[in-house]
Parts: structure tokens; C-alpha cells; sequence
């Protein structure tokens, strides 16, 4: 079966090549965008009775990522190659629950990575167009915000405090609302 | 290489910069703090529309602390792309997207609106701390503090509902939250949520917060009357329009919100309508007679409304939520749900014309539009039209039917008289029919809330607090009865007719006991003092007096048991929309259940309460403790099952 050859070459932007099945390349939207643009014949059927690709039907495709480097693509690979049997909706309808839901543990622990590489994990995700990775990893960020003081905040990620404290006072005044935890 | 590529990276994101406006702001675009970047990617690199996503999963609060951290941070983060989205999410249900005064800041906003609420619950909650509802003049506290809050109910439209909301959010426990079914919701089982439903049944246990939650939301309740009364009354009284049309849906809004949603959709369609007329006439204009045109521009809104209409099966894949339910609107305007549907629809025809201006002469009432068009006799053609198609008349046929545009007072009375022409013969009838007093029911489906209303019962005189709490979950024909009787009470001020004012105020306190929003007779007595009318709201403040705090009780749930059911069911097996009937009671199973394997059955009866009763498959006794009796407007879902009450059949269909 040619569906399980992994006949798809993602290029990362360090030039490193990571051969993939369709299937898992296709978790990104915009590989599978480009993907049904190069190959418009190509259902989810064979396309061994079509003659006029021929030349397409065998050779791999690769598929140049610019904005994503190697190490970054290993992360994203692994986690669609987990996820690569499982269809996710397309549209989020049920905005509330999926809000609420608390992060998959298999996410978690995958995204149990230093910040720099979940910011990469993010850009990547988003710049592929890899939906549920990116809810997920941005709820990531969310919990690392959640109901911390503003100094907790700038703790947990590296970030300098360059307000005056007048500023901030200034700032707070026209925020009275958020000042009652 | 990485260093190299981040560079390239840089340069090309901030030449994007200049020209991108921030609200624009897409993917790559980042601010200029990334030139100090190192090699990897740091918290400063995340894009608006990351943030966007990420604030969407926390608390204002929590966003706002955010920005504290650090200058860069604050100034990408109060950006409106994302303040918008928690003013949305915070005040409207995202369902749609009203067009909100031009604000410089959504920041700004968020912090006035939620300072307004602020305001508005420490008050109330002032007022429920103080009074023990037990002790007459801690009732005259009340009284006095509450006219405080009405004093300026601008603040709190036009979502005063969330209002309610979050005044039942903040009291009900907490354990609600997060318990939702992950299924999709199409099938059966998936919109019953067994967690929810036991939650919400124990935060109603606790009687001390059920009787401060009423009157909480009694006093909210009036607040939207206050707002409507003051429209009949400038309507009716002083046959005077509301600023324009805008401002009367604006009004009519507290009944039914889809008349203030509906106007972003209306000028959606305008829109359309007029781009799509001038693309078809325009080019042949000289081969069509006026009124020819004229039946054009209105296939024109007749097909994009139904094609409009289309969407509510098939949602456009840009942004599935809102087209569906605007249209969904549109579709319930237009289907004469409102009864204002052909005023709403004139309107529209009439700003058409208005923005296509020159091309026709035309003269619009409330039965048809009058063209003015040569080829006609008198040089005048009559265009008649509804939902099911054009018709067009000369002078003589129309002659017979034809009345001058109506007056504000009738305007008023049209728009609310469907509904309570309705209610006042269901009143009428109960009033007359004591012994059967069922009769009256009258389900609507309300922004895909199920809500029926409850049956007149004069005998009842006492005040009594069921399960519904919350004002929002009042059938709305009890608003429409209201208001009817609010508007007779106007009119017969007019006549000055001293038994009739009595009569109808009286028929006023009485609905208003009856379902029990002690706060309305506040309201109204203030509303006649305001306006000098000092015999009416002497009557209302006698009536306040009257009221008997240690009466407002807690009904304990009255439900049947399944035993019963399934004696009058002749052992049939249940099926969902069977009625049964039970000494005089109505009972409408409208779907069961399944918990750990147990089935429950969920019924309506005819006092409005959805309850719930445990199913076993041998006939056994079912204890007290199965019964739930749940608040109705809380299954979001079961407007999708029916569309209206049956009284003849007795069947939901």
C-alpha cells in the first residue's frame, strides 16, 4: 500500500529531511492544503489506476517548512505521528467545554519542555496550522499564568519589570476593576 | 544557520510591522522587541493571534496581571484584538456580535462595563444583606435602597440577562463548572448532563439562597420592565415614536432579544440587496416600469432572506457560530414568530429605498407599498407582499383594504399584539374556566431555551417560589401578559375610568404575585409617581403593604411519581412526547435519561417544571429522593426536540 510509505520529505529551514507518512504530514492543514493542491487527483482512494501523474505517484514529495527548524520539527512529528489515527473536528463548536477541558495527559506530558522550546511548539503549530496542538500548548501557557501575582508571573517567565512603580500605580488606578484578588 | 534564519526572520516580520495595522495584526507580525532576541524563540515572539488564543483559556483578571509584568507585554496586550474578544466573552455569548458603541479602548470598556456590574451586584447584595425578608420595615429598607438601583437603569442594558446570570453563577456552587459532556451534542444522550443537573439540584436545596437569589433577580426582573414600560407608556400615552425604529427594537429587545440582535443581520441584507439590485437593474433600467423594479428589489430580499435562511442547515465554514444564528434570527423574524415581522420587513424595504435614492416613488403602509408608476391607473400600482409571494393591485382592488399608515400608539400595539393578544385570551379563558386551567399553555422557544408558561391559577394566592429562580427562565408570555395589562392600565389612565384603572391594576398586582416578583410593584409604584399619577401608585403601594413576607415560601417539589405514570400509561412503555395525564395534570415526557445504566425520565408538567424521576425496568416505587425537579431553561438543548405545544393533541410537536 503506497498510503503507508512515507512518501512525503519535510524539509526543515536547517535543511535536515524528515520523511513521513501523508497521513501524519497532513495533521497540518497547510501541508495538507499544499498537498491536495499538488496532488489534486489524489483522494483518500489509490491513485495506482491513475496514469497521467505517474511520474508523481512514486517519487516522494517534499515539502519545504522555512519556519521551522530541525529540532522543533522532531517535537511536532512525534506528536502527529501519535495523534495520526485520530480525527479531530473540524470546527470547534463546543467552544465551552473545550475551554474548560482539562489539557489531554499525553499533551502535557509532551509539552513538558523548557519555555523556549513550547514557544517554538507554538510558532510551529501555528504557522502549520496544527489546531489542536496549538490549543494545547496554549493552555499550556494559560496555566502558566493562571492566578499568579504579576510578580509570579514575571518569575516564571524570565520577563524584567521596567515600569516605574508609578507607572504601575498609574496603570492599576485605571484598572481598578482587576484589583480584588 | 538557525542565527542566520532568525534574522531573515526579523527583517522580513518588521517590514510586514510598518505596514500592518496593529488590530490587523496576522501570524508572522511581531513587534519590534524581537531584534533583541537571541537565537531561540522567547515569550516576546508569540504573535496577537497566539495571545489571542491564549487569553481566550484565562480570566480578565489573569490578562491583566499579565500585562503588569512588563512594558512590551502591556502594549501588545491591550490591544483590542484581544479585549474584544473578553468583552464578548464576558457580556454577550459570543452567539453574535452586536455593534457596540465606537470605543478607542476595549480595555477602557471592559474595566466601565464591569464596574457597572460591579455597582449593580454590590447594591443588590447590600440590600439582600440587609433584610431578612421577615420584618416589615426591614421590607421598607428594601423598598428604599432598590429605588437607588432604578434610578438609572441605562447602565444595564442590553444584556441585563447575564446580569441574572452571574448573580446565579456567584451563588450556585461551584462543582457546575467544568462538567461537560465532550460527546457531540446531536445525539440524544449528549445534551442530558447528569452532573449538571445533580449540581444545580443542590445549590436549590439551600432555601436561604434560593429566597435571596428571587429577590435578586425580582429586582432585575423590574429593572427590564421599567425600561419597557417606559416605552408603552411614550408609545401608547403620549402616541409618541421612540426615536426611531432602531430605539423601539432596542426597547422591545427586554422581551426578546432578537429584536436588538437582528439589527446588525438587517444591515447585512441591505447591504446585499442593494449591490445585488443595481448589478440586475441598473445596467436595463429604461426597460422596466418602476413597479417591475420594484418586485425585483423584493425577490431580491425574499431570496437572499431564504437563502439566508438556508445557512441554518449549512453554516458557512468562515464563521460558523454567528452566521447560524443571526440567520437563525433573521429566519425568526421573518416567519411571523415575532408578529412584527411585516413592520420589521417595511422598514427594511423602506431604508432599501431610502439608500437607492431617485429610483422609486413610493409610499409604504402597513398593508402594501404604493408605487408610483405611469403605466398604472392613477399612475399608481399597489404592491402587496408576505413570505409566500408578490402580488400587485390597481387603485380599485386595494381601494376597499386600504388605511392610512398607522399611528405609534397602533405601531406599539401591533408589534406586541401577537403575543398578547394570545395571552389575554388564554387569560381570559382561564379566568372563565377555573377548573381547567391548563389550557393556557403556551411554549416558546427563546434563543434555544425551552420556556412554557405556567397556567393562571387565581385561587393561589400565595407567593410561592418554586424551583424557578431566576427571572431569566420567566415564560416570556408572562412578560407579554404583563405588558398587555400594563398598556390596558396606561389606556385606561387616558379615559381617566377610576373603575378601570382598579381593575387593571389590581389584574397587575396580581400577575406580578402570582409569579412572584414582589420587586415589580416597587417599580411600578415609582414608575406612577414619577409621572403624577398619584391614585395608580397609591394602588400599588397599598398592594405592597399587603404583601406578606412569611408567605413567600419554598414549594417543595411536587412531582409524581413513576409509579403513577405507569398506571395511567396501561403499562405501555414510555415514549418521548407521550402525555399522561394525572388527576388534572399534564405530563409530557420530553426525554430520559441515562446515569451508570439507571434511566431517568424527564418530563414537563403543566406547571412549566421539568422533572426528573428515576426509570427502573420493573415498576418499583421511586423514593423522594429521585425526584429532581431541575429549572427548565437550564437544558439548553430541548427547544431543538419541539417546536410548539400541541393542545388539542396534546403532544409536543
Amino acid at each position: 500500500m503506497p498510503a503507508t510509505e512515507k512518501n512525503i520529505i519535510i524539509i526543515t529551514s536547517d535543511g535536515e529531511r524528515f520523511p513521513v507518512e501523508r497521513k501524519v504530514a497532513e495533521k497540518s492543514i497547510l501541508i495538507k492544503n499544499m498537498l491536495k493542491n499538488l496532488l489534486p487527483d489524489e483522494g483518500e482512494e489509490d491513485d495506482d489506476d491513475d496514469e497521467d501523474p505517474d511520474s508523481d505517484a512514486d517519487e516522494p514529495i517534499e515539502v519545504p517548512t522555512q519556519n521551522v527548524r530541525s529540532a522543533v520539527m522532531k517535537n511536532i512529528l512525534e506528536w502527529c505521528e501519535h495523534y495520526k489515527e485520530i480525527q479531530f473536528p473540524d470546527d470547534e463548536q463546543d467552544d465551552e467545554s473545550k475551554k474548560s477541558a482539562p489539557i489531554d495527559p499525553w499533551d502535557k506530558n509532551f509539552l513538558n519542555v523548557d519555555q523556549e522550546m513550547l514557544y517554538e511548539i507554538i510558532l510551529a503549530a501555528n504557522y502549520l496550522n496544527i489546531k489542536p496542538l496549538l490549543n494545547a500548548s496554549c493552555k499550556v501557557v494559560a496555566e502558566m499564568i493562571r492566578s499568579k501575582s504579576p510578580e509570579e508571573i514575571r518569575k516564571t517567565f524570565n520577563i524584567v519589570n521596567d515600569f516605574t512603580p508609578e507607572e504601575e500605580a498609574a496603570i492599576k488606578r485605571e484598572n481598578e476593576w482587576a484589583e480584588d484578588r | 544557520m538557525e542565527l542566520c534564519n532568525n534574522k531573515n526572520k526579523n527583517k522580513n516580520t518588521n517590514t510586514n510591522n510598518t505596514k500592518s495595522k496593529e488590530d490587523k495584526t496576522k501570524t508572522d507580525s511581531r513587534t519590534n522587541i524581537s531584534t533583541t532576541m537571541t537565537n531561540t524563540a522567547s515569550i516576546y515572539d508569540l504573535p496577537l493571534e497566539v495571545w489571542s488564543l491564549i487569553t481566550s483559556y484565562l480570566e480578565p483578571q489573569d490578562v491583566f496581571y499579565m500585562m503588569l509584568t512588563n512594558k512590551t507585554v502591556f502594549a501588545l496586550l491591550r490591544s483590542n484584538y484581544i479585549w474584544k474578544n473578553l468583552v464578548y466573552q464576558r457580556w454577550f455569548d459570543n452567539a453574535y456580535t452586536p455593534t457596540l458603541p465606537q470605543m478607542d479602548s476595549y480595555l477602557v470598556y471592559f474595566g466601565y462595563r464591569n464596574k457597572q456590574d460591579d455597582n449593580l451586584q454590590n447594591l443588590i447584595e447590600k440590600v439582600l444583606n440587609l433584610c431578612s425578608f421577615n420584618d416589615k420595615n426591614e421590607w421598607q429598607d428594601l423598598i428604599d435602597q432598590t429605588k437607588i438601583i432604578w434610578k438609572n437603569p441605562d447602565n444595564f442594558i442590553p444584556k441585563l440577562h447575564s446580569m441574572s446570570q452571574h448573580l446565579d453563577e456567584k451563588c450556585r456552587l461551584q462543582t457546575t463548572t467544568t462538567t461537560t459532556t465532550t460527546t457531540a451534542t446531536t445525539t440524544n444522550e449528549g445534551f442530558y448532563d447528569a452532573e449538571l443537573v445533580k449540581a444545580h439540584f443542590k445549590s436549590r436545596l439551600s432555601e436561604k439562597k434560593l429566597k435571596k437569589l428571587h429577590i435578586g433577580s425580582s429586582m432585575l426582573e423590574s429593572i427590564r420592565f421599567q425600561k419597557l414600560f417606559a416605552t408603552i407608556y411614550n408609545a401608547i400615552l403620549l402616541d409618541k415614536y421612540p426615536q426611531n425604529l432602531e430605539q423601539m427594537l432596542l426597547s422591545l429587545n427586554h422581551i426578546d432579544p432578537h429584536y436588538y440582535e437582528l439589527l446588525p443581520a438587517r444591515q447585512r441584507v441591505i447591504n446585499y440587496v442593494i449591490t445585488e439590485y443595481r448589478r440586475t437593474v441598473d445596467v436595463v433600467k429604461d426597460d422596466y416600469t418602476s413597479t417591475e423594479r420594484l418586485i425585483i428589489l423584493i425577490r431580491l430580499l425574499m431570496s437572499k432572506l431564504k437563502e439566508e435562511a438556508m445557512y441554518v442547515r449549512e453554516p458557512s465554514s468562515e464563521n460558523p457560530e454567528v452566521t447560524y444564528f443571526e440567520d437563525l434570527l433573521l429566519l425568526r423574524c421573518y416567519s411571523g414568530d415575532t408578529y412584527g415581522s411585516q413592520i420589521v420587513f417595511n422598514a427594511i424595504i423602506e431604508s432599501i429605498i431610502q439608500q437607492l435614492k431617485g429610483c422609486f416613488q413610493i409610499e409604504i403602509n402597513e398593508h402594501c407599498i404604493i408605487n408610483q408608476d405611469q403605466y398604472f391607473p392613477h399612475e399608481k400600482s399597489y404592491v402587496f407582499f408576505n413570505r409566500a409571494g408578490i402580488t400587485v393591485k390597481t387603485y380599485k382592488q386595494v381601494a376597499d383594504i386600504y388605511k392610512i399608515r398607522k399611528s405609534p400608539k397602533e405601531l406599539m400595539k401591533d408589534l406586541l399584539h401577537g403575543w398578547l393578544d394570545m395571552t389575554y385570551e388564554s387569560r381570559k379563558f382561564s379566568y372563565s374556566n377555573r377548573q381547567n386551567a391548563t389550557i393556557c399553555f403556551h411554549p416558546f422557544i427563546y434563543k434555544n431555551k425551552f420556556v412554557i408558561s405556567r397556567p393562571l391559577n387565581r385561587s393561589n394566592n400565595e407567593v410561592k417560589l418554586t424551583g424557578q429562580v431566576m427571572a431569566l427562565t420567566y415564560p416570556s408570555s408572562v412578560d407579554r401578559a404583563l405588558l398587555l395589562i400594563f398598556s390596558e392600565l396606561i389606556t385606561s389612565m387616558l379615559t381617566g375610568n377610576a373603575t378601570e384603572i382598579c381593575e387593571n391594576a389590581s389584574y397587575f398586582i396580581e400577575w406580578v404575585n402570582y409569579y412572584s416578583l414582589p420587586c415589580m410593584l416597587l417599580m411600578a409604584e415609582q414608575f406612577f409617581k414619577d409621572r403624577d399619577s398619584k391614585l395608580i401608585a397609591s394602588l400599588f403601594t397599598k398592594a405592597i403593604s399587603a404583601i406578606e413576607l412569611n408567605r413567600i415560601t419554598i414549594d417543595a417539589p411536587n412531582v409524581l411519581s413513576m409509579n403513577e405514570l405507569y398506571d395511567k400509561s396501561d403499562n405501555k412503555e414510555l415514549k418521548k412526547g407521550d402525555v399522561l395525564e394525572n388527576s388534572g395534570k399534564y405530563h409530557i415526557i420530553v426525554g430520559f435519561l441515562k446515569d451508570d445504566g439507571v434511566e431517568f425520565c424527564l418530563r414537563f408538567d403543566d406547571q412549566g417544571d421539568l422533572s426528573i424521576s428515576r426509570m427502573n425496568n420493573a415498576r418499583q416505587i421511586v423514593t423522594d429522593n429521585d425526584s429532581i425537579v431541575v429549572r427548565f431553561g437550564f437544558y439548553d438543548e430541548l427547544g431543538r426536540f419541539f417546536n410548539h405545544f400541541d393542545p388539542v393533541t396534546h403532544t409536543f410537536v
